[in-house]
């Protein structure tokens, strides 16, 4: 993975510095809270319900075991012991004092980790495919671009007060689990007629109160002008972006106002003016760049092993876990495999120190000591041996941590909600609770097959809902939460909007809303058909009628 | 009542009867709405003391006793993440 240069550590060191003279200057009064803000909040660190939070950036969800072993000693030492992974593949501590959070800073940037440009209007961390780097479907590793976009984004002078925040996301395969269309700037990896290597490039998608997917201003971009167009993109939105009201200063309202074929025409005029200017990186400095993400050296192995196929004999769930939660390798005899952090019960995305630290130990033992975070909440050894996975599975599951759901029922995304986060008006974690122990069995779970259930506590939309198979929305009626269901959305290369099915359900009935519009899709569905398809075949009309018909 | 923050931990708080800040719903102060001005202000100045942050009047429900927060939010305030019972105010130990 990537190293830091000089260069890096001397501006992340610089920044600690300064935010440890910045808060014992809040502390001693010197500072107001109405100067102190900002600065905090440039450093990651928000004020919440019943704390502080801290939002630390994990560069395209990019995790060596050693800063894994770092985030759960922070843990541990500064909080109340566990830390939650987010939809951003980011991760957040829910209870730092604010007194402790230089130290905090310091102990990330001992591994090469920060919290800058994890809040405010700027180009926030760059998202990607969980198995990047590992998966055969990818055409090029995609991080080698989200780091080129992270140190071309890092502080950034002409797009540090962007009219709102920028999220870019790159998938180095057609199939997409980065979400690409639902990101401000969505980059797709493509081969071009020469079957050289380059960009889709969509513009103007987001969630939030004005859900939109992105669109192609562009179906090839040739990989070396990757950052002169991404900064034609970002000047005409600077330029033309709404700062008078933050509901309509994201990027995607200027691409619906304007239209994106004008988009397209305006960001290629301005790209015209600056491409052979030196912004793009030059092809020694990607190459450079790309020696840090070089594929390990694995060596071809058999993809069947007597261990493997004897617990399997004998253990249902290691069984389901084979087929549920690995993914296919590039290298033959090997997979990326999907921890969940989404057990019966469980918290979505929380992990303790403890499970950190041994999962640490499990991606030194079993995959090169490169771990990585989904967007989805969970967390990835990358490049796992086949015949090791008796083995791996066994010692997860010793920790609670071998749950076969990973892509079902309840492998469900799910914002703090009202628990934590001070934007909220309905409490997400635990109606996700409620329904992973509903859906706990196995049989059961594999009976529904692929569902994504997605839920946010307001319509900032931190869960996902807009793009959930069922989206689920949190909303404050008359000072009580209530729940919207969604259904039909889509994250994927086939991205759609979930459509709101009618008038919401009180906390009390919305678990068995939703175990009711399963039910509606058991009875409906044709063979093997999953959910989402099932939806689209049929429309909202016999969910509808069964959710609301009685009433 | 009076809900704010605390400036060091965050820690939600509530100003009390005898002029301090509290987790403890049996001593805050509940105020009518001729009084709640006054007792803001008094709120106000650990503002400028640097103790608290976020200092905010809400909607008091008194039908309970001790009075507490009518709304979710600040409810919730006063308990903790309802998902993690042993870590929150619900505990009533490792705040203080
Ligand atoms: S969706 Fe709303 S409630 Fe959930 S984390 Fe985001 S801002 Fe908070």
């Amino acid at each position: 993975m990537y190293k830091y240069d000089e260069y890096d550590h001397e501006i992340v060191g610089a920044r600690v510095a300064e935010f440890r003279d910045q808060v014992n200057r809040r502390l001693k009064g010197e500072l107001t809270e109405e100067e102190f803000r900002p600065l905090r909040l440039m450093n990651g660190l928000y004020l919440q319900l019943h704390a502080y939070m801290l939002r630390v950036a994990i560069p395209y969800g990019t995790l060596s075991s050693d800063q894994l072993r770092r985030l759960a000693r922070i843990a541990r030492v500064y909080d109340k012991g566990y830390g939650h992974f987010t939809t951003r593949q980011n991760i957040q501590y829910n209870w730092p004092k604010l007194v402790e959070t230089p130290d905090i800073l310091q102990e990330l940037a001992d591994v090469e980790m920060h919290a800058i440009q994890t809040s405010g209007n700027c180009i926030r961390n760059v998202t990607t495919d969980q198995f990047a780097g590992a998966t055969a479907e990818e055409i090029d590793d995609p991080r080698i671009y989200g780091e080129i976009i992270r140190q071309w984004s890092s502080l950034h002078p002409e797009f540090s007060f962007l009219p709102r925040k920028f999220k870019i996301a790159i998938t180095g395969a057609e199939k997409d689990r980065a979400a690409v269309k639902w990101h401000d700037i969505g980059l797709v990896m493509k081969r071009g007629p020469e079957g050289e290597p380059g960009f889709e490039v969509l513009v103007g998608g987001g969630m939030g109160r004005t859900p939109v997917i992105a669109k192609t201003i562009r179906d090839f971009l040739p990989e070396p002008y990757l950052l002169s167009y991404l900064e034609a993109i970002l000047r005409v939105y600077n330029e033309q972006g709404n700062r008078d009201n933050k509901y309509k200063a994201r990027i995607k309202i200027l691409v619906d106002a304007i239209g994106a074929d004008e988009f397209a025409r305006q960001t290629e005029a301005e790209w015209e003016k600056m491409k052979d200017q030196p912004i793009d990186v030059p092809a020694e400095e990607i190459a450079r760049i790309r020696s840090y993400f070089a594929p390990p050296a694995l060596p071809v192995l058999d993809a069947q092993d007597d261990a493997v196929d004897a617990l399997a004999a004998k253990n249902v769930m290691f069984k389901a876990w084979l087929k549920n939660n690995t993914h296919p390798h590039k290298v033959p005899g090997h997979v990326a495999v999907t921890i969940s952090l989404k057990p019966a019960g469980g918290i979505p995305g929380d992990a303790s120190d403890s499970q950190m630290e041994l999962i640490a130990d499990l991606a030194d033992q079993y995959s090169q000591g490169d771990v990585r975070v989904s967007h989805e909440q969970n967390l990835i050894l990358p490049h796992v041996a086949w015949r090791d996975l008796a083995d791996l599975w066994t010692a997860l599951d010793g920790a609670g941590l071998g749950f076969a759901n990973a892509g079902l029922v309840s492998d469900i995304i799910a914002c703090p909600g009202l628990d934590y986060c001070s934007l909220a008006n309905a409490r997400s974690i635990p109606l996700a609770q409620e329904l992973s122990n509903r859906f706990a069995d196995l049989t059961r779970l594999e009976d529904v097959g692929p569902l994504k259930i997605k839920i946010s506590g307001c319509i900032n939309s931190c869960g996902h809902h807009h793009a959930g198979h069922i989206g689920i929305l949190g909303v404050d009626r008359r000072g009580v939460e209530n729940y919207q269901i969604l259904l039909g959305g889509s994250g994927e290369e086939d991205a759609t909007k979930a459509e709101l099915l009618g008038p919401g359900f009180g906390a009390d009935e919305i678990a068995d809303k939703i175990e009711q519009v399963i039910a509606v899709y058991l009875d409906i569905r044709e063979e093997d058909e999953h959910f989402l398809a099932a939806y689209r075949r049929v429309g909202p009309a016999p969910f509808k009628e069964a959710l609301y018909a009685a009433a | 009542m009076i809900v704010a923050n605390r400036l060091a931990d965050g820690r939600a708080v509530f100003f009390t009867e005898d002029g301090d800040w509290s987790p403890d719903l049996a001593r805050v102060l509940v105020a009518n709405e001729d009084a709640i001005d006054d007792a803001l202000d008094a709120a106000l100045k650990f503002e400028g003391s640097n103790d608290v942050v976020s200092v905010e009047a809400i909607e008091a429900d008194t039908s309970t006793n001790p009075a507490r927060p009518a709304h979710m939010k600040p409810l919730m305030q006063t308990t903790g993440p309802t998902v993690r019972p042993d870590l929150g105010y619900q505990t009533g130990t490792n705040w203080e």
